[in-house]
């Protein structure tokens, strides 16, 4: 295949630190040993898409930390970003800033640079059309640790061309009137369990009654927690099973890690607790070097959270205007 | 009476425990839910205690998805019906792949010839799949080479790689990190991004392994680059 009939793309001016294309995940495959991948934040990702006149599950840019400089090699294109207040879009040729919660036009030449704030963990970057990507069992989401999928297998890197898919731009600038991203989380409900019989009464306790600190050991596989040393009666011959998202492992010495989208499919630490799948989506918010706490809920709780949190992305969806 | 216990993994996911010891029960269960399962599954995750199953609670209650497993009639869904493939994958054992061959000669007091005869021979059965995608764990190695992981593990094992571990085999399906003892390498690739059938193998498929030739290996490698090169499959019960 030639170049020469190249279509619109984004050149990667830097990477900034991991930043990495990822859609809803890939499913259906995790008996063949393949992680799921996707973006953490579900409702986000059906945000920033639909203020750039995307379908809900198009792939998105998640920037891990720190956000990449992009050269806009197309005649023009709607771009959006949803991170935290503190995060932005700037169009440095122009001197233009926008904040999260809204779209902006750009043109053939623009460097967009995209500053995930000092706030979050994770921020979600739109463009109108998508990324011109082959699916890979079904996804476009990238792993880096397996290789597989997105741009090549990887993060994004300097000098590297995503190809957008042709975009005859109909769609106008939109904004959400009174965007909120979401308060710095301390409190994060889980539900105890899977493997209870690993761990003795008084050690939940502990686990439930600790202050845990966001350690720098953070990637897509898992965040790493320190505090108080947790003990399992698992030992090192536990039998390893299935790996669910926002399940909490305790590792030999006895520290927490929260096991996110790029994880193995399967494990053999013992899994204390499990983040319910609304509170997943506040991962974003974090900061490194901050406390969390665990609280323990029931699965009917569980329920009633999702379905409030749900209204609230759908009133979100529903608020975006015109500019 | 039940036959399954479970545990919640979160709001999202459960897993179910054989209430007796019976890796087939854990087969069973993952055939009838792929095969025939309600809506609102999103993944399965066998492994040897249990059965991960990720629904998507919108479209299925915890409640419901209990129920329906308690009623399935696992006993009677019996493994014949799953339809396993065969497979005969080409290996070339030349010292060239097989990096650790003299290593498990001198472990198992074997030749290097029987070393390779005896790993040949065996049909196996791919009874996990996991730690890289379409990682299978090829069960049962024959007794006599029997040995544990290496020491220091290789920071760089070639994709293709042929190991052994324990009483187990694995192909590597890709570069990756590794620790298994390698006896051989093919020049297929059973993880394949080209394909849209991109893993080639599933639980429950039996793997014989076809001897070839430094020469013929070279020549099925270059193919391979350019496209990939298929093997044959036949269905294990015709």
């Amino acid at each position: 295949m030639t170049d020469i009939q190249k279509g619109p793309f984004l050149r990667v001016v830097s990477g900034g630190q991991t930043t990495s294309l990822q859609d809803r995940g890939r499913f259906g495959f995790q008996d063949k040993g393949v992680p799921p991948s996707g973006v953490l934040n579900q409702n986000a990702m059906k945000i920033v898409n639909k203020l750039v006149g995307n379908n809900t599950d198009e792939a998105v840019l998640e920037i891990f930390l720190s956000g990449p400089i992009l050269e806009v090699n197309a005649k023009n294109a709607l771009v959006s970003l949803i991170g935290s207040n503190s995060s932005s879009i700037e169009i440095i040729n122009r001197n233009v800033k926008i904040r999260p919660g809204r779209s902006i036009k750009v043109f053939e030449k623009d460097i967009i640079k995209i500053n995930s704030g000092n706030k979050n963990l994770i921020s979600l970057f739109s463009i109108s059309g998508g990324f011109n990507v082959t699916k890979v069992l079904g996804s476009k989401s990238t792993n880096p640790s397996v290789i597989m999928g997105g741009f090549k297998g990887s993060f994004l890197e300097d000098n590297m061309d995503l190809p957008l898919n042709n975009n005859i731009h109909k769609y106008h600038e939109t904004l959400i009137p009174k965007f909120k991203s979401h308060d710095q989380v301390k409190i994060f409900r889980v539900i105890i369990g899977p493997h209870v019989d690993k761990f003795t009464n008084d050690e939940i306790n502990k686990f439930l009654s600790s202050s845990w600190k966001v350690t720098k050991d953070i990637n897509r596989m898992g965040i790493k927690l320190t505090g108080n040393k947790i003990n399992s009666i698992a030992g090192r011959d536990m039998l390893s099973d299935g790996n669910q998202i926002g399940s909490i492992q305790i590792t030999l010495s006895g520290e927490p890690i929260v096991l996110l989208p790029d994880r193995g499919t399967i494990g053999g630490y013992p899994k204390i607790a499990t983040i319910i799948s609304s509170d997943l989506e506040l991962i974003p918010s974090l900061k490194i070097g901050q406390k969390i706490q665990f609280e323990s809920i029931n699965i009917d709780e569980a329920k009633k959270i999702n379905i409030e949190f749900e209204r609230k992305t759908n009133k979100n969806l529903s608020s975006i205007i015109k500019i | 009476m039940k036959k399954f216990d479970f545990q919640l993994a979160g709001d999202t996911g459960i897993h179910f425990y054989p209430k007796v010891s019976n890796k087939s029960y854990i087969e069973n269960l993952l055939s009838c839910l792929r095969e025939k399962g309600p809506k609102g599954i999103i993944d399965l995750i066998p492994s040897l205690s249990n059965l991960l199953v990720v629904f998507d609670p919108t479209k299925i209650t915890l409640e419901a998805l209990i129920q329906y497993v308690d009623k399935l009639e696992i006993d009677e869904y019996n493994n014949k019906k799953k339809y396993p493939s065969n497979w005969e994958i080409p290996i070339c054992y030349d010292e060239k792949y097989g990096l650790d061959l003299q290593f498990i000669s001198d472990n198992c007091n074997l030749s290097i010839d029987e070393v390779i005869e005896t790993h040949q021979k065996q049909i196996y059965q791919v009874s996990m799949m996991g730690f890289l995608p379409g990682l299978p764990f090829l069960t049962e190695l024959d007794s006599k080479l029997k040995m544990p992981r290496r020491n220091n593990p290789r920071s760089l094992v070639a994709s293709g790689s042929v190991g052994i571990a324990i009483n187990q085999s694995v192909i590597y399906p890709q570069n990756s990190p590794g620790g298994w003892n390698l006896v051989g390498r093919t020049p297929i690739n059973i993880f394949d991004q080209r394909k849209k059938e991109a893993i080639l193998l599933s639980i429950g498929d039996y793997i014989s392994f076809k001897k070839i030739i430094r020469e013929e290996f070279e020549d099925i490698y270059e193919k391979n680059k350019i496209s990939p090169v298929t093997i044959k499959k036949t269905n294990h019960n015709d």
